[in-house]
């Protein structure tokens, strides 16, 4: 696909998202704002989980952020265990809840004719991380949504590979 | 329904996943688990056992050794050429779904699931083991 719909691309992000909650945790998230301009900290983000992003022709981002604690009750929504801290092993819930929107996104993504490949993702944890501001000729999406265990947001960034 | 008492192996390189199953197999009454971090985990685990396990629920996206990697492997082993295989994934495209059939899964699980549907798919395994036996 050598066009990037974006309405199309975030159409099928939010709709994973909101399944992958509703199915795997019964919450119900409504998606508050989409901006396809960076924002500088929508919300303070303290786990932060991202998948690198490949096709033939366009490479990327995206990534799932919480605040802590947003995170924490997610987390003991999923493992039924009370947190009250963020370490290396509870955050790893942020990843798989990425791995099961981007699969299921990605599907319906590829679907529209891209080849959007597999991927695993990685996370990282820690009070307030610093989301740097990006000045680049690509397309990105901020998706803020908020649910039962707080807000969160999606960050998608994507350029194609002929530039 | 499977025996109480059977061995069960769960493979998925995030914990997180590992921990939702494990707790669906205790509340159903299962107490016999062992955990892997991915296939080639798994693999000395199944290899090693004195007693074979009897399940196997196994991510299919993780690195080193995938879940349809150690779903060859398994098959082409005699102890657990008939061991009943669960995938879990968060993709379903029909190709994969074509894959995994051939290599011998006994069932599949799409992420997200609730507990209930990890349980349905357990008992409706079991079922499709027996049938065949």
């Amino acid at each position: 696909m050598n066009t990037l719909n974006l309405p199309h691309i975030s159409k099928c992000l939010s709709q994973s998202v909101i399944h992958a909650l509703s199915v795997q945790l019964s919450m119900t998230p409504t998606l508050q704002k989409a901006t396809e301009e960076v924002v500088e900290n929508c919300l303070d983000v303290d786990c932060l989980s991202t998948i690198v992003l490949n096709s033939s022709m366009w490479t990327g981002t995206l990534s799932l952020a919480f605040p802590q604690q947003t995170i924490l009750k997610i987390i003991e929504n999923m493992l039924g265990e009370v947190y009250t801290e963020l370490n290396s092993e509870n955050a790893d819930t942020a990843g798989e809840l990425l791995n099961i929107i981007y699969g299921n996104a990605r599907m319906t993504i590829n679907g529209d004719g891209y080849d959007f490949q597999p991927a695993l993702p990685t996370t990282v944890a820690g009070k307030e991380l610093g989301l740097a501001k990006h000045k680049m000729s690509s397309a990105h999406m901020v998706h803020v949504y908020e649910s039962e265990a707080g807000p969160f947001m999606t960050i998608l960034w994507l350029c194609s590979k002929a530039a | 329904m499977f025996n109480l008492d059977i061995k069960i192996i769960i493979l998925d390189d995030m914990s997180t996943i590992r921990k939702i199953v494990k707790k669906t197999l205790k509340e159903m009454g299962f107490n016999n688990i062992t955990e892997a971090v991915d296939g080639n985990d798994a693999w000395t685990h199944l290899n090693a056992a004195v007693t074979p396990f009897d399940l196997i629920i196994s991510d299919w996206n993780m690195p080193n050794c995938t879940g349809i990697e150690l779903l060859k492997r398994v098959r082409a082993d005699q102890r657990y050429a008939k061991t009943p295989f669960i995938l879990l994934t968060a993709e379903v495209e029909a190709h994969q779904v074509s894959e995994a059939l051939k290599e011998g899964v006994s069932n599949y699980i799409v992420k997200p699931f609730a507990a209930e549907t990890l349980k349905q798919k357990i008992e409706q395994t079991h079922k499709k083991v027996t049938s065949a036996a």
